[in-house]
């Protein structure tokens, strides 16, 4: 494990719409891939990032973004603490798209979760079919932090990110999440070693399973 | 892990049987337990940690219940630990290769207890016809997922000589061993290019390893090359193969068993071609107690079948030259066909695979017990091995067909009680065989009450003596029922081990390793791309019958329409997925709930969803160019048909199977016709296992020797 003994775990989610698992790749592994393969059911990615001279790291969740799938990738807004929803401001329809998308984030996630709304392929500005304008309204109206990317250049690709973490971290020092119920999508400890606080807290939560299991 | 912490009295639970679903244990190696006693677990877990205690999974959670006694079984259990610790793993933990899960950081995500991700393969072209598989970890009762699966893609090569002109009638030479070794060394150096195959070597170290015997133990078979797992299936395999000659579907170059005789051989060396076999194998292997049997069988079981393969290689790839010897009349011998040899071929893998975990187990760690579900596409036929309570169905235009059997100590009753009656020894003075309608009592002495001997599927009276209060062996119902008031399964590999709760009864002489085969057969039904194969572990046929398994996949399938070019591919994995969503549910205040709102389970789910028309279709491209023979095979040929009218199939050109939409168990495969004329061939002749291993990156080519596999396999472990 390289993440230390005392290494804040963040998970995140990026959600919905087109170009996340492009910007997760870039963000993760600095590279970009023009063609993508559909996502499908769930895709993981890792990143240390340091704030505040502390070391965290950043668990990142892609979720298929497919209707077909949408059942299945409700179940994981629980547990995170944040989450990237992305439109592609070259296509309308992805941009309409997001209020369901909110809607479904807001509904099984919980209720502190920070979500940063993202405009991606900002490269693409020739092509654009959404106005900077509009997402900037979209966020507004739903006080969401708002950012356009660009997978491709790696533009903002980074401070999105770490935005979102950063804002995370905030809400961890005004003890508005509570770091040791998981549920929130945060863990201290070290991850691996058993008996750890990450451990320990998933036992409470399969031991409410009606009674459990050995 | 399974840990009963009760241990004083480890039977009084069951007579709570009547306990709701919520308290159930999950587990197989637990007795059936009251909600306090469930309770009093968590609490206990919380306290010292339940799961296994070292990252290798040793000793840790094999709590006083389940005991685990070594030879050396005086050690107090504190150094027997450390005993084993010392040993190396022989196959580290891992997630199926498939996954790609390539780093411990990924594994350890995909073991959410409290989200339970359901995964599935990043690169669905892994695996043959685009077909699913997904999983998702339990709800906590294992800090790992103790389920493991496997998909491997074989060959079976057998080098036969090209008739040139009419049959000779000196046509011993194949038994000749100059011909047979040449033909062999031929084999070595045809040896085709799988794609994408040695890319995977970085990524998946592990499966490059053959490692079907401990070191130093010599197995004459040990050193055949097993076919390695065939990785990067194309998009379009199942498309076209005669478009490519030479390259069957998925990209696997496939020799051709029909190709010209080199033009300038000389008349001395019959030319010989390579008639080449693929095969298919996908199973499951649901672990208990531990992760290392699980393990163990997902990276060795189908090695052991390859070389079981390849031992009947002479009924599977039949020589058409081959002269038919005559049996003395005195001494008839029985048929054998292709099915009954597949199947004997499946059977010796599993209980090889047993043996191989026995041994293992006193050098290596590895621990619990599993069960395994084996479906195995060859030769046109699907076969299906079972040992346990996995399960396979096919859905067939929206019916549901079993494909096995659930082995658990309620259905397998009798056959444990009838053990335990003839080696009264194995129940240690403890159990009773007898089975009664109602646990006597001992206010319940010199009165009559209902029983079965292990000779009686009925009932009877009998006067009950203080012998009959004695636990009985098998108890419980259903999913609760046990086996020496422990063990759940009856089947599988594994659990050397075990011993029965609060006891030192070791429970192995009542689990068996012995599958149940079933057959079907692919080449001759009627398919749609709608008809699969969904092979399961209990985590998802515990919550979802067979009958709304197939009406998920169907309406799953339904969502991608062919006209969806980009996204077609997918549904079976889609399909997959559903069905692990069906049985996993959504946690609703702690509980995890099915879409209905009923309990869904909180064990491991691993789902595979195979389509099997691909297969079919490949089959009859594989035999379309096997039935081009050269110049001469054709009087042959013939012959094989009419012999197959008996019900023998010769494997060149299996003939259609009568029973094309059953499938049953091979007990009934076993054709005994006296007047037959077909007649296997002898088999001393080929006891050189000419076929090669068409898998093998060129690393492993480079090492042909015998005497280096057990340098590889020390390398590995």
């Amino acid at each position: 494990m390289s993440d230390g003994h005392s290494c804040p775990v963040l998970s995140m989610r990026v959600l919905a719409g087109v170009g996340k698992s492009c910007l997760l790749l870039q963000f993760t592994d600095k590279r970009f891939q023009p063609v993508h393969d559909l996502t499908i059911g769930v895709e993981f990615g890792a990143r240390m990032i340091t704030i505040d001279n502390k070391q965290i790291k950043l668990q990142i969740w892609d979720t298929a973004g497919q209707e077909a799938f949408r059942s299945i990738t409700r179940s994981y807004y629980r547990g995170a603490a944040g989450a990237l929803l992305v439109y592609d401001i070259t296509r309308r329809e992805t941009f309409n798209h997001l209020t369901q998308w909110l809607e479904d984030a807001r509904q099984h996630s919980n209720s502190n979760m920070v979500i940063m709304l993202i405009g991606n392929k900002s490269d693409l500005d020739s092509r654009r079919e959404v106005k900077r304008e509009e997402g900037e309204a979209f966020a507004r109206e739903h006080g969401l932090v708002f950012m356009e990317t660009s997978a491709k250049t790696a533009a903002n690709v980074e401070e999105a990110f770490i935005n979102t973490a950063r804002e995370i971290y905030e809400k961890i020092q005004e003890g508005v999440f509570d770091v040791h119920n998981e549920a929130n999508g945060i863990k201290i400890g070290p991850q691996h070693s058993p008996g750890g606080a990450g451990l320990t807290s998933n036992q409470g939560a399969a031991g409410g399973q009606g009674g459990g299991c050995c | 892990m399974c840990v009963e912490v009760k241990r004083r009295d480890p039977f009084t639970a069951t007579t709570t049987t009547t306990a709701t679903t919520t308290t159930s244990c999950c587990c197989r190696c637990c007795p059936p337990t009251a909600p306090m006693l469930n309770r009093f677990k968590t609490a206990l877990y919380n306290v010292v940690g339940s799961f296994d205690q070292a990252e290798g999974g040793a000793l840790g959670g094999l709590g006083p219940g389940v005991t685990s006694g070594l030879p050396t079984s005086s050690l107090s259990t504190r150094s027997l630990t450390g005993s084993i610790r010392d040993k190396g793993l022989r196959f580290p933990y891992t997630r199926p290769h498939f996954l790609q899960l390539g780093s411990e950081d990924e594994i350890q995500v995909t073991a959410d207890h409290a989200i339970r991700p359901i995964i599935c393969p990043r690169d669905i072209s892994r695996l043959p016809w685009n077909s699913g598989y997904a999983e998702t970890i339990n709800a906590g009762k294992s800090k790992k997922n103790e389920d493991q699966a496997v998909v491997h893609v074989g060959l079976l090569t057998r080098p036969l000589r090209v008739e040139q002109g009419a049959p000779s009638s000196t046509s011993s030479s194949s038994s000749s061993p100059s011909t047979l070794q040449d033909a062999r060394s031929t084999s070595v150096k045809a040896e085709p290019v799988v794609n994408g195959h040695s890319e995977e070597v970085p990524d998946q170290p592990q499966e490059k390893t053959v490692m079907l015997q401990p070191q130093g133990i010599q197995h004459p078979l040990s050193a055949s090359p097993a076919t390695e797992l065939m990785e990067g299936f194309s998009q379009d395999l199942s498309s076209n193969p005669e478009d490519q000659p030479g390259e069957g579907p998925g990209g696997i170059k496939i020799e051709e068993g029909s190709a010209e005789p080199p033009p300038h051989e000389s008349p001395q060396q019959p030319p010989m071609v390579h008639v080449s076999l693929p095969y298919y194998l996908f199973g499951v292997f649901d672990g208990h107690a531990g992760w290392g049997a699980a393990v163990a069988a997902a990276n060795q079981l189908h090695h052991l079948v390859h070389e079981k393969l390849c031992d009947v290689i002479d009924i599977l790839i039949p020589d058409p030259l081959e002269e038919k010897q005559q049996t003395p009349i005195w001494a008839p011998e029985r048929e054998v066909t292709m099915e009954s040899a597949i199947t004997g071929a499946l059977e010796n893998a599993f209980w090889q695979m047993d043996h191989t975990i026995a041994e293992d187990r006193l050098r290596f760690q590895l621990t619990g017990g599993c069960t395994a579900c084996v479906a195995l596409f060859i030769n046109g036929k699907l076969f299906l091995a079972n040992a346990g309570d996995s399960r396979a169905i096919l859905s067939m235009g929206g019916v549901p067909l079993p494909m096995s059997f659930d082995f658990t100590p309620e259905t397998e009753n009798q056959r444990i009680r009838k053990l335990g009656a003839m080696h009264p020894e194995l129940l240690g003075g403890e159990f009773t065989h007898l089975d009664f309608v109602r646990r006597p009592q001992r206010r319940d002495l010199g009165k009559r009450v209902l029983y079965r001997d292990h000779y009686m599927s009925g009932w009877a009276y009998k006067t009950l003596t203080p012998d009959d209060l004695k636990y009985p062996l098998v108890c419980g119902e259903g999913k609760r029922s046990r086996v020496l008031a422990t063990i759940g399964v009856t089947r599988g590999f594994g659990d050397h081990d075990l011993k029965a709760q609060c006891t030192s009864i070791p429970i192995k002489p009542f689990l068996s390793p012995e599958p149940e085969v079933r057959v079907f057969d692919v080449e001759a039904a009627e398919l749609t791309d709608g008809d699969v194969l969904v092979l399961a572990t209990d985590g998802l046929w515990d919550i979802i019958s067979n009958e709304r398994a197939v009406a998920m996949v169907g309406k799953s399938l339904s969502h991608f329409p062919p006209d969806h070019h980009d996204k077609h591919k997918y549904r079976y994995t889609s399909a997959a997925q559903d069905l692990v969503m069906g049985s996993r549910g959504k946690l609703k205040e702690r509980n995890w709930r099915t879409s209905d709102d009923k309990h869904a389970t909180i064990d491991d789910i691993t789902v595979f969803v195979v389509p099997i028309l691909p297969y079919q279709e490949e089959h009859r491209a594989w035999k379309a160019r096997q039935g081009r023979p050269p110049k001469g095979k054709q009087a042959a040929n013939k012959e094989r048909v009419d012999a197959s009218d008996n019900g023998h199939a010769p494997p060149l050109v299996p003939p259609r199977n009568q029973d094309s939409h059953e499938c049953s168990s091979t007990e009934k495969h076993n054709p005994q016709d006296p007047l037959s004329t077909w007649e296997p061939p002898s088999m001393e002749a080929f006891d050189l296992h000419p076929q090669e291993d068409h898998f093998r990156s060129e690393m492993d080519t480079a090492q042909t020797q015998r005497s280096e596999e057990p340098l590889r396999d020390s390398d590995k472990a």
